[in-house]
Order: C-alpha cells, then structure tokens, then sequence
C-alpha cells in the first residue's frame, strides 16, 4: 500500500472536492433527505400546536413547550447524527475499490454505527457547539439589546478557534470507526493521526475553517450587529454552502486523512 | 460451458486463465451474456483488458451502482473476474474487472429428444 505523505495542506482539500464534485449525488441526496425529514417534522408539529390551540382551544403552557422544544433537540441530533453517516459515504469511495457510494448506504451504516455515530457527533459537534452557544447566546441578547458588538465579536472569535481545535483533534475519529469498527481503536487511532501529522491534519482544518465556518459567523455577525438585509441574504447562502458542500466535504477531508497519513493502523489497509 | 482454446496464463491475483476463447452452453449464462448492456460490459472487458466499474460507467454512460450489479452478476455467472486491486496516488482503492476469455461463442442445441 502507498501511503502519500503530503506537505501542502491543500493537497487534501483539493482532492476531497475533486471527490465530492465526481461523487456529489448520494451527498445531495442525503441533504435533501435531512431536509424533507426536517420539513416534516416542522409541519408535524405545527399541526400537533394547531389541533392544541384552535381545535382543543388550549394554551400552549410551558410543560407543552418543554416537551416541544425538547422533542426538536432530540430530532436535530437525529439529523446530526444520520448526516455523519456521509462519513460512512467517504470511506467507500475511497476504500471500497469500485470509486462510488449510493445514497442508501447511509442507512446501512446508520444502522451499524448509530450509538457509535452518536457518541461521536456529541463528543465532535455537541462539545464546540456547547462552547460556542455558552460564549455567544447571552452576548446575541445583549446585542439585541443595544450593546456593544465588539464584545460580541471577540467571543464569537474564541468559540470559533475553540471549535476549530476541537474539530482538527477528533474529526478523524470518524473514518476510523467506520473502518475498523471499533470505537476504542478509533480513538487510538485519531491520535496516533494527530502523533504523525499534526501539521497537516491543523493546517487541512484551518483552510476549512477559514472557507466554511469563518464567513459564516461573520455574515451572521454583521446581520445581528447592522439588521441589514444584504448581510443576511450572504448569510443564508454560506449556511447553504456549508450544508450542501461543507458538511460531505468535512468527512471526505478526514477520510482521506486518514487513509494517506502514514501511522500504525490496528487493522492494515489491503 | 465448454473450453475450446487457451491463451497463456497471466492473471496475477487469482491465478486465473484467459481463455482465446470459450464457448457457452448454459441457457441460463448465455441470458445473461446476452443482456444489451451486461454484453457491452463484457466487450469493453474484451477490448480493453481490465477496467474499473469508474472507467465501465464513463464508456457504457451507466451508472456506476447499474454497473456494479452487473458486474456482480458477471462474476457470479464466471464471466468476469476481478483481476487486480490498486492503489491510485491518493490512496483510493481501484478494482480492475477483467473478461475470462478473449471471445465468447454461444451454443445452444433445442431438440425434441429428452
């Protein structure tokens, strides 16, 4: 096997989108699918608050929205988590040897991995998340309120950075698990990733970061601070960016990581 | 199915021989050989040696997935073979399909004795 020691950080980056680019309708289509499930979940509950309110004639009190607001986070990391599944996606055009995954092997490896898929997503995307919600939602009221944004700003840099760490140190978990199948070894494994290309593994991540995650905060930053619509409309087309491109885009970048950067792999690649 | 000449031997992974040529009497092999675009595979097979289901789906303009199950069945039925697995520069693995036989004849006899 050739294992492909790479110094230029970009080298990962452009070949996961050539990837993506050659492969981008089973990624498409499990977007969509999030997507249509969320719709349905949408108007489900709009319906459930509909019979509630104008049928049944109730209020909707605060034990209702509690169970409300507590069955949508349940769905939103049922979404995380399924989508992480394109992760399952990227190991098979890479290793699988026939160069192409379909739509429908989402659920196959949804179905194999889903604890261990769940316990990743939070560890990976619950704890930046966490971080970034703890740091920037009382400073989104106090800008609503006619604070100073640039307090706003500099804490909305650090979630930044601290996601930014958090996701180079565990988003190579993922392939990992996915090819050995084993949550420990997966682990193991990212940090012997991290032991033997740091640099790489950093340097792929903060291109990402500054591509997909920074223009985001900021259009989102600047909507909150100026209420200008123009910043909104690029806002909304960065979230759309990230979803459709960003988020396949992320686990072909940590699966092909994982395959070319040289390190001792507990089951060898044949 | 019926051998009638062989070529030298040169299959690394499987040991397995190309035949010049190999003629079919099965009914049910000459079905699937005689599939529109399960034949076309076979021929691309013939022409170009080995090919990855990529290289298949780009010639035939089916879909990789469509050409993977026919490539299963092929292989199935002992038509095909997987030749080689490889490597490209990036470390993507690449499985080479290749053909049993150089041509492939069809005989079938339909009579009215038991």
């Amino acid at each position: 096997m050739k294992n492909v020691t790479r110094t230029n950080p970009f080298s990962d980056l452009k070949f996961s989108s050539r990837l993506l680019f050659k492969n981008y309708k089973p990624f498409l289509k499990m977007q969509l699918f999030a997507i249509a499930l969320t719709l349905i979940i949408f108007f489900i509950i709009i319906g459930i608050g509909f019979v509630y309110r104008v049928i049944f004639n109730r209020e909707v009190n605060e034990p209702v929205r509690y169970i409300i607001g507590a069955f949508i986070s349940i769905f939103g990391g049922f979404i995380t988590v399924f989508l992480s599944t394109s992760n399952g996606l990227a190991v098979d055009l890479i290793d699988s040897g026939d160069e192409f995954t379909e739509f429908r092997n989402a659920f196959r490896y949804f179905g194999k991995f889903w604890w261990q898929y769940f316990l990743v997503t939070i560890i990976v995307f619950g704890f930046p998340h966490a971080v970034q919600g703890f740091f920037t939602e009382p400073r989104i009221r106090d800008i609503i309120q006619g604070a100073s944004w640039e307090k706003f700003m500099i804490y909305e840099a650090i979630g930044l950075i601290i996601s930014y760490i958090w996701y180079s140190l565990f988003m190579c978990v993922y392939p990992s698990l996915t090819v050995q199948g084993n949550l420990k070894h997966a682990f193991t494994e990212n940090f012997r990733i991290l032991k033997n290309g740091s640099s790489r593994v950093f340097g792929t991540w903060a291109i990402f970061f500054l591509v997909f995650q920074v223009p985001t905060y900021i259009f989102a930053s600047l909507t909150l601070i100026f209420h200008a619509s123009p910043f909104g409309i690029f806002w909304v087309l960065f979230m759309l960016l990230n979803l459709f491109v960003g988020t396949p885009l992320q686990y072909l970048v940590a699966a092909g990581m994982y395959f070319n950067i040289p390190f001792e792999r507990f089951k060898p690649l044949d | 199915m019926a051998t009638e000449k062989t070529s030298t031997p040169s299959m690394d992974s499987n040991s397995v021989t190309i035949r010049d040529s190999i003629i079919i009497t099965d009914p049910e092999i000459a079905r699937v050989l005689l599939h529109e675009d399960k034949k076309k595979i076979v021929s691309l097979l013939i022409k170009n040696r080995e090919m990855t289901i990529q290289q298949l789906s780009i010639d035939t303009q089916i879909n990789p997935g469509t050409i993977k199950r026919y490539i299963d069945d092929l292989q199935l039925h002992n038509i095909v073979f997987l030749s080689k697995t490889t490597r490209s520069e990036y470390n993507i693995k690449m499985k080479y399909y290749c053909a049993i036989a150089k041509k492939f004849l069809i005989n079938i006899h339909i009579s009215g004795e038991n």
